[in-house]
């Protein structure tokens, strides 16, 4: 693997899709330019499937479904576990992570009550 | 080899807590041992030669669980001497406290044939060497589970608590309310039928879970807990009680988080909110401990100008969640009204130079109380409940700057205010609160805007207002992002060593 170093998580779903033809869902980013802050929105689109066109042809196959999220730089996609794995090979990803994370991200609320609101009153204010 | 868990920690904090299972087997009559096998009467023998790969951790969650009891014990005992209570952070506890006791480096279970404790680097090769053990493995993280409130309460008319303690209503009469800048929610919806929050809801989004937008989705609330953060931040007065921070502000709420568990989803409304131009994120959610894969994304928020504000996690001291303890993200703990830091709220300091310490301050989360789906309103706990008002102050903030700085440069300038605002009270342990409680005044005052007592300097010149009585001048904070270099400025509070710089890869 180039430079990345992938979600545990990530790894253990190609794992365990390895035995079957599950696909994998997962989420990248990619790497901005050296002289880019960020990927400009524009181009998103056209790197992302530049990169996966350019996996596509090594692995001899094409993900599932793609969804590039083109303010961010990043795309989430559903393939097979091999695409995945070769598109962690490459150095246009900066991040990887597996989509359907087992822990969940929502910090709930340590309590909670009801609460009523004073009613109005009906004394003029000064 | 090291497993994911253990790599994780050490990366993050330089130790990892672990388990330690012995090749231990209880023995049994007649039967051949195993090749390898500790008889009970070896154990002991094993504990006191691997117990010296263990180490003293004050990062770790126990250390961190003692110093946060022995405070406790201190204010109970009414021994609430501000300078004891800041050095029971750092210092050590017997001598404070000698009932408390402070924590093993490692904890033996003889009957299971584990050991559990915190260890370096340099501990997990030597025990992953040693012979008599059988694997070690990351130890997981405890998680404080409380129970619901039933009882309801009441609330008086004005401003809640938590708007009084940030001073919101005096930054409300300099005119500022919010009006004209779009905020970014994501959480599990927002009920667009609450008078509350209704007119502050610019736009709504629902992502399925690849991230693909639901089309015609219309303003809802999967839960509670969206409607309830949303109010406190943009919430509009109702019978005559204020609970909204911004209540000129707009929203743009997105559902993102139903059991919270996939990333495509929240990325697609991070994406949709950047798209649609808000200057702040406001987001509860994180996954627990240290975890890289959201960092590219956070560095683009803020090149690409919105502030990131998230809550630290509520699982108390020695923990924090990811993104929220990212250098890059404004983390937000709870306090409560007698400035206390919440027991759940959580914190922890990493080992990097650059902000080590999280969540970057404390703000109320405790007995707030907002707008719930139905048109009610609820008193709710949580750093989730915190992140919201200081979301709500930096939108005050950015209608403050108007568009006198855009972008990255605006974002720090807001970021850079309110830390210079930050005050930690007297006996709120800095390893808790870091910062403190932000002063809205005080944040507007160090806005750098032309013409005010702040301007002309540009964000890293802002200065900040002068201290009121037997207040000391807090030195300006700033935030050393990825991509912009900053001078460091010196730390509030007792004088730290510096810790090794946090490693990434």
């Amino acid at each position: 693997m180039a430079h990345v170093k992938p979600d545990p998580e990530l790894i253990r779903q190609l794992d365990a899709a390895s035995t079957s033809d599950e696909p994998v869902e997962a989420v990248f980013s990619l790497r901005p330019a050296a002289s880019e802050k960020f990927i400009p929105a524009g181009e998103a689109e056209t790197r992302v499937h530049e990169l996966l066109r350019k996996v596509g042809e090594e692995v001899s196959s094409a993900p599932r479904q793609v969804r590039v999220f083109r303010n961010l730089g990043s795309f989430a996609l559903s393939a097979a576990a091999p695409f995945v794995r070769k598109l962690l090979e490459s150095d246009e990803i900066v991040s990887a992570t597996a989509n359907k994370q087992p822990t969940s991200m929502f910090i709930a609320p340590v309590s909670s009550k009801p609460v009523e609101l004073p009613k109005r009153s009906h004394r003029k204010s000064k | 080899m090291l497993t994911p868990n253990i790599q994780q920690q050490l990366d993050a904090l330089g130790t990892a807590q672990v388990i330690v299972a012995l090749k231990y087997v209880p023995p049994q009559p007649g039967a051949a041992g195993a090749s390898l096998s500790l008889a009970a009467t070896e154990v002991g023998d094993a504990v006191v030669d691997l117990q010296q790969h263990f180490v003293e951790a004050p990062a770790s969650q126990d250390q961190a669980l003692a110093r946060s009891l022995a405070r406790r014990v201190l204010r109970q005992s009414g021994r609430r001497n501000g300078a004891m209570l800041t050095a029971a952070s750092t210092a050590d506890l017997s001598w404070l406290v000698p009932d408390v006791p402070s924590p093993p480096k490692m904890r033996l279970f003889r009957n299971l044939g584990l050991m559990l404790g915190t260890t370096d680097r340099k501990g997990v090769a030597a025990l992953n060497d040693d012979r008599r053990v059988d694997w070690v493995t990351g130890a997981p993280h405890v998680l404080f589970i409380r129970p619901v409130r039933s009882a309801p309460a009441a609330l008086a008319a004005g401003a809640t608590w938590g708007l009084e303690r940030l001073r919101i209503p005096e930054v409300w009469a300099k005119g500022f309310t919010g009006k004209g800048v779009l905020v970014g929610h994501l959480d599990t919806g927002v009920d667009g039928t609450h008078p509350a929050v209704k007119p502050a809801i610019a736009h709504f989004a629902e992502f399925d879970m690849m991230g693909n937008p639901v089309p015609g989705a219309a303003a809802h609330d999967s839960g509670e807990h969206g409607t309830h953060t949303a109010g406190t931040i943009a919430g509009r007065k109702v019978k005559g009680t204020a609970f909204g921070v911004a209540p000129g502000a707009q929203l743009a709420s997105a559902l993102v988080i139903e059991g919270g568990n996939v990333v495509a989803r929240i990325l697609a409304g991070m994406d949709w909110v950047v798209g649609l131009g808000v200057r702040v994120l406001s987001m509860s959610l994180g996954l627990p401990g240290w975890q890289e894969d959201f960092l590219p994304v956070v560095q683009v928020l803020r090149a690409r100008g919105v502030l990131p504000v998230f809550a630290v996690g509520n699982e108390g001291p020695g923990t924090s969640r990811s993104p929220g303890n990212y250098i890059e993200a404004l983390s937000v703990g709870a306090c409560d009204d007698t400035d206390q830091v919440a027991s759940f709220s959580s914190s922890q300091r990493f080992q990097r130079i650059d902000n080590p310490l999280v969540p970057d301050l404390v703000a109320p989360g405790v007995n707030v109380i907002s707008s719930v789906p139905g048109g009610g309103y609820a008193s709710m706990d949580g750093s989730s409940m915190a992140t919201p008002h200081i979301a709500g102050l930096a939108a005050l903030l950015f209608e403050a700057l108007g568009n006198t700085m855009t972008g990255e440069p605006a974002v720090n300038a807001v970021e850079t205010a309110i830390f210079t605002s930050c005050q930690l009270p007297p006996g709120m342990a800095q390893e808790r609160g870091n910062r403190g409680v932000p002063d809205g005044l005080r944040a507007l005052a160090a806005l750098p805007v032309p013409g005010g007592p702040a301007g002309g300097g540009g964000a890293e010149g802002a200065a900040a207002p002068p201290p009121g009585d037997g207040e000391t001048a807090a030195p300006p904070k700033t935030r050393r992002g990825r991509r912009t270099e900053r001078k460091k400025a010196p730390t509030h509070g007792p004088r730290k060593t510096r810790s090794r710089a946090h490693s990434a890869t």
